[in-house]
């Protein structure tokens, strides 16, 4: 690992952006799509670390109803075989605040151990908690 | 409950699950019904709405359903509408091109997946851990 990537400690929480408009959490309840391996997540899904960014700055994007974002311990991750690298370097951008779950890559989308961690996540998500819907504008939350 | 299951055991080979039977209000009319009418709305409501709004995700950051993908499961949806099945309690978009209908009764989750290269299977978790799994054809 190069000396500039920080480790993530056990005790470090993990924030996993979910589009309202998704329809993927309903603020009580999350579905499986919300952990699911994209096209363009070949190395993982991305998960921001609580450590280097807010609640609020994970929680934005383009989406015009906003996110919900579930919160992950990595520790308790890890506790269940979940694995979490710190991946700052995106496409040339660098954010520190970046990690990924290299088992939930798009490659692996069908198999069953895929489906079985999305609903791990699911169950440990719920543990922990989920917060929002956060709408972010310009100019801050609304 | 009656399981989502009966439903792919429905598609695959027309088999009767004993649980489509044992349901107290499997057999009224109007739970039979109310059962359309739920179907009726996630096709009306989701599925189509998807189809006529090909803008319909445009800011988001995932992959959206293909027509063709939406048009598939609007048939799973039509086939288990009519033949009297429980309606998912949500239908939504993969992340990947492809749609999802779910049950989840207690640590119980049941989903019927159209992946985005038109194939489509159930699966049945119970907690973390798949109980059942099988591909699924249209009737």
């Amino acid at each position: 690992m190069p000396e500039d990537i920080v480790p993530i400690d056990d005790d470090e929480l993990l924030y996993r952006r979910i589009s309202v408009l998704s329809g993927w959490c309903d603020g009580s309840q999350v579905s499986p799509p919300a952990f699911h391996p994209q096209k363009h997540d070949k190395s993982g899904i991305s998960v921001f670390r609580a450590r280097f960014r807010s609640i609020e700055s994970a929680a934005t994007g383009p989406s015009p109803d906003g996110y919900f974002v579930a919160v992950l311990c990595a520790g308790e991750l890890r506790a269940r075989g979940i694995q979490i690298e710190p991946q700052p370097d995106l496409d040339g951008d660098y954010d520190v605040s970046h990690a990924e779950l290299p088992q939930l890559n798009t490659g692996r989308k069908k198999s069953p151990e895929i489906i079985q961690l999305k609903a791990e996540l699911i169950e440990l998500a719920m543990k922990r908690s989920v917060e929002g819907p956060f709408k972010i504008d310009a100019g801050g939350a609304e | 409950m009656q399981k989502m299951l009966d439903a792919a055991a429905l598609s695959t080979d027309n088999k009767t699950s004993p649980s489509q039977t044992a349901g107290a209000d499997t057999a009224t009319p109007l739970a039979d019904q109310r059962r359309k009418d739920e179907w009726q709305r996630l096709i009306d409501n989701k599925l189509i709405e998807w189809a006529a709004n090909s803008d319909y995700f445009d800011n988001e950051e995932f992959e959206p359903p293909t027509r063709k993908v939406i048009h598939l499961a609007i048939q799973f949806a039509n086939q288990y509408r009519d033949n009297g099945l429980p309606a998912p309690d949500r239908v939504v978009p993969d992340a990947d091109g492809g749609v999802v209908f779910e049950i989840r009764r207690g640590r119980s989750s049941e989903t019927i997946h159209i992946w985005d290269d038109e194939t489509a299977e159930y699966y049945r978790l119970l907690g973390t851990k798949i109980v059942d799994r099988y591909p699924l054809k249209l009737a």
